[in-house]
């Protein structure tokens, strides 16, 4: 059971720079405790819906999940999806965390009801901040249903 | 345009041939028509000139023949008259007694009581003449045996009408006679009665028939003499016409109609002739043959003309129906064309949107993928700086500041581009925008921004526009704010800004006292990543008035400026004040 700890973010990003740039925003802003980062959406749904490697997680959600749009296998935008059709997971805050400022994507993410849609910047500084600002605020401010 | 040219072109041939091959069908297909009622019209104009002709002959054929019976009549009456003179029982005793002179008084009224008769005579068996009345002197007891008369009575002792001659005794008139023999009461010939007309009794017996205009009808004894001739009734000498070939004819007993050359009128003529059965005497009734076929020729011309008529009629229709086809068949070529021309232009349209949706994608992978690394290389360089700061040197903390406003330049590079091409793809919301307002919030934003330069604004009236008003707010964003970058240095920057209507055109403008450019440079002033100035000296990607200008492009409008190195700069654009038409 010590393999599958607490879990408060969970972290959906294929590209192990940003994640990594990620993770230490996040740290910096004292929000890292309990991160797990999967690099598809196909282990991200594993996750959520412990199965696969994730089988034996105890069944408890994850108090956010920062979901990156583009994807392997699964796509973030049907990851969301999934996410939000199901009951067990739907009262799950999601922010979409993305480099498409795309209108279209950000209208579909809404369309299926995300929590929050952040625009990664380029600049390092900007990055964290827009990221701890993210993270503070679902995990802290915003007190999510029981 | 050339691509449509071709295209017609390309269409239009196999049209052509298969077109042009029904049409040598139809001009052949008509060519027959035409022929078949050429062959009719000829066909028939044919067996009407041999039917007019036939008729116009037995129109001749029948006047003559209504000569010859009349003359027959006439010959017949004549020798009714002499044999009921002859066979009078007391006239046949006189005259088988020989008392010529007692005979001779029973029949002195006849020349009287019958006009045509000019003389009658009495001979002998002999021939010799034994008593006459009216009388002449110096004929009595005279021998006419050698006339012909005598030789044609005499022989076969029937009445007999015999050839013209010329009387002996003065005056000498043409004449002719009708010999009868006088019978005793036992049938022997005893003497013989003549009856001596003028040969102008023809023209009284045949002046009732209609011989036609510049005909002329004569009358041939047997002897082939001419006894009468309608042209010359009083003519005194006795002329031989048995050289003409109607008359050898007549003289054959034969009747007959004939076109032949007449060698006494020098001319071609229709001769109709009939004998006079039994009196060895025939009938010729000529016309020229101009005359004759007079009314046939008329008859034929009048036909002609109506056939030709009816052919340039026939013309004319088939002229007018070739047209309506011709230009039928035009408008099917035109039409076939025209879809063709559709059809194409939706598919190069269906594969220009394929095309925009690739480029779509692509600058969507490029917003994504690009700015990844981009981030990457600021994050760590600034990682870099904030964790190993103790390890690197003033020039290694330059250098990163370097590759971080590197990375930050390219970031809005790639931003500015993607904002570009999305307002190319971008549909356009037209509706009323109220530019004083718009103008006054980016004003209002411009100003806000932290540490933002303070010119002075000048805002004159700005006529209402039709556009997008977010595309529009992106111009007065990029003007505006070049405006300010370009004024920033002066001791005190002006921008002003206003409009009016020109026409059907509203005319927008913003002015500022700032570094201006060089005229020369103008034609690179609204091209993509196009700058005039140092990065240095003024920051930014170059995309801002290639923005502009595609925005106000797609409106419909117009872009231009006018500008002097550090006299400031002017930039004018023009919006239809209607809705614009179609996209560009």
């Amino acid at each position: 059971m010590d393999k599958f700890e607490k879990v408060d973010i969970l972290l959906v990003e294929d590209n192990p720079t940003d994640a990594e740039l990620t993770m230490r925003a996040l740290r910096k802003s004292k929000l890292a405790n309990n991160i797990t980062w999967v690099k598809d959406g196909a282990e991200a749904l594993e996750f959520i819906f412990r199965s696969g490697a994730f089988a034996e997680r105890p069944d408890e959600n994850p108090k956010l999940i920062l979901l990156d749009l583009k994807l392997p296998k699964v796509d973030g935008i049907e990851v969301l999806k999934r996410i939000k059709a199901d009951e067990r997971t739907r009262i799950i805050p999601v922010v979409m965390v993305t480099s498409s400022a795309e209108g279209r994507d950000v209208v579909e993410s809404y369309k299926l009801g995300v929590n929050s849609y952040v625009v990664k910047p380029v600049d390092f500084d900007q990055f964290s901040d827009t990221v701890a600002k993210a993270g503070l605020y679902w995990m802290l401010m915003n007190k999510a249903p029981e | 345009m050339a691509i449509a040219g071709s295209t017609i072109r390309k269409i239009a041939t196999p049209l052509t041939f298969s077109a042009r091959m029904r049409w040598r069908y139809a001009a052949v297909f008509l060519a027959l028509v035409f022929t078949g009622i050429i062959l009719i019209a000829w066909q028939s104009y044919r067996a009407l000139d041999h039917e007019l002709t036939a008729a116009a002959l037995s129109r001749r054929g029948a006047v003559s023949d209504l000569a010859a019976a009349t003359l027959s009549e006439k010959f017949d009456h004549l020798v009714d008259v002499g044999i009921s003179l002859a066979t009078r029982v007391r006239f046949r005793q006189l005259i088988a007694a020989g008392q010529w002179a007692e005979a001779i008084e029973i029949l002195r009224d006849v020349p009287r009581d019958l006009p045509f008769i000019e003389r009658l005579f009495l001979t002998d068996v002999e021939g010799t003449l034994m008593a006459d009345v009216p009388e002449l002197p110096g004929v009595r007891g005279k021998s006419f045996a050698y006339r012909e008369w005598h030789k044609g009575i005499s022989r076969y002792w029937r009445p007999y009408v015999y050839p013209v001659y010329q009387r002996a005794a003065a005056p000498q008139l043409n004449v002719f006679a009708v010999a009868v023999p006088i019978r005793s009461g036992d049938g022997e010939v005893s003497g013989i009665l003549v009856l001596q007309m003028r040969v102008d009794i023809f023209f009284e017996w045949l002046k009732a028939i209609e011989i036609g205009p510049e005909g002329i009808a004569y009358v041939v004894d047997p002897e082939g003499q001419l006894a009468f001739h309608s042209k010359f009734p009083g003519r005194n000498e006795i002329v031989k016409f048995s050289a003409v070939p109607a008359v050898q004819r007549v003289l054959r007993g034969s009747r007959g109609v004939e076109v032949t050359f007449d060698p006494v009128e020098a001319e071609d003529a229709v001769s109709a002739y009939t004998s006079l059965s039994g009196y060895g005497w025939g009938v010729v009734v000529q016309q020229p043959v101009q005359a004759a076929f007079a009314a046939k020729n008329d008859q034929l011309a009048r036909l002609l003309v109506a056939y030709g008529l009816v052919l340039l009629f026939c013309v004319l229709i088939a002229y007018l129906v070739s047209r309506v086809i011709v230009q039928r068949r035009q408008a099917g070529v035109d039409l076939r064309a025209k879809a063709e021309l559709e059809r194409r232009v939706a598919e190069r349209t269906a594969q220009l949107e394929a095309t925009n949706k690739e480029l779509e994608s692509f600058t969507y992978s490029v917003s994504h993928d690009l700015r990844s690394p981009l981030r990457a290389v600021d994050g760590f360089s600034r990682i870099l700086e904030e964790d190993h700061a103790g390890v690197l040197d003033d020039e290694g903390k330059r250098l990163l500041k370097v590759i971080r406003d590197s990375s930050q330049k390219m970031a809005m590079l790639i931003d500015d581009l993607l904002e570009f091409s999305r307002l190319g793809r971008k549909p356009i919301a037209a509706a009323e925008v109220d530019m004083g307002a718009l103008v006054q919030g980016v004003i209002t934003e411009l100003s806000a921004a932290p540490g933002a330069a303070s010119p002075e604004w000048r805002v004159g009236p700005l006529p209402q526009a039709w556009g997008d008003g977010v595309m529009l707010r992106q111009v007065w964003v990029n003007l505006l704010s070049n405006a300010v970058k370009f004024s920033a240095r002066r001791g005190q920057p002006i921008i002003e800004t206003g409009g009016n209507t020109d026409g059907d055109q509203n005319v927008y403008y913003v002015k500022d006292n700032g570094v201006g450019f060089e005229m020369q440079y103008y034609n690179k002033l609204f091209g993509v990543f196009q700058r005039l100035h140092s990065a240095e000296d003024f920051p930014g990607t170059g995309v801002g008035l290639a923005i502009v200008q595609r925005v106000i492009a797609r409106h419909g409008g117009r872009v231009w400026a006018e500008g002097k190195v550090e006299q400031g700069a002017a930039f004018y654009f023009s919006l239809p004040k209607g809705k614009p038409h179609g996209q560009i």
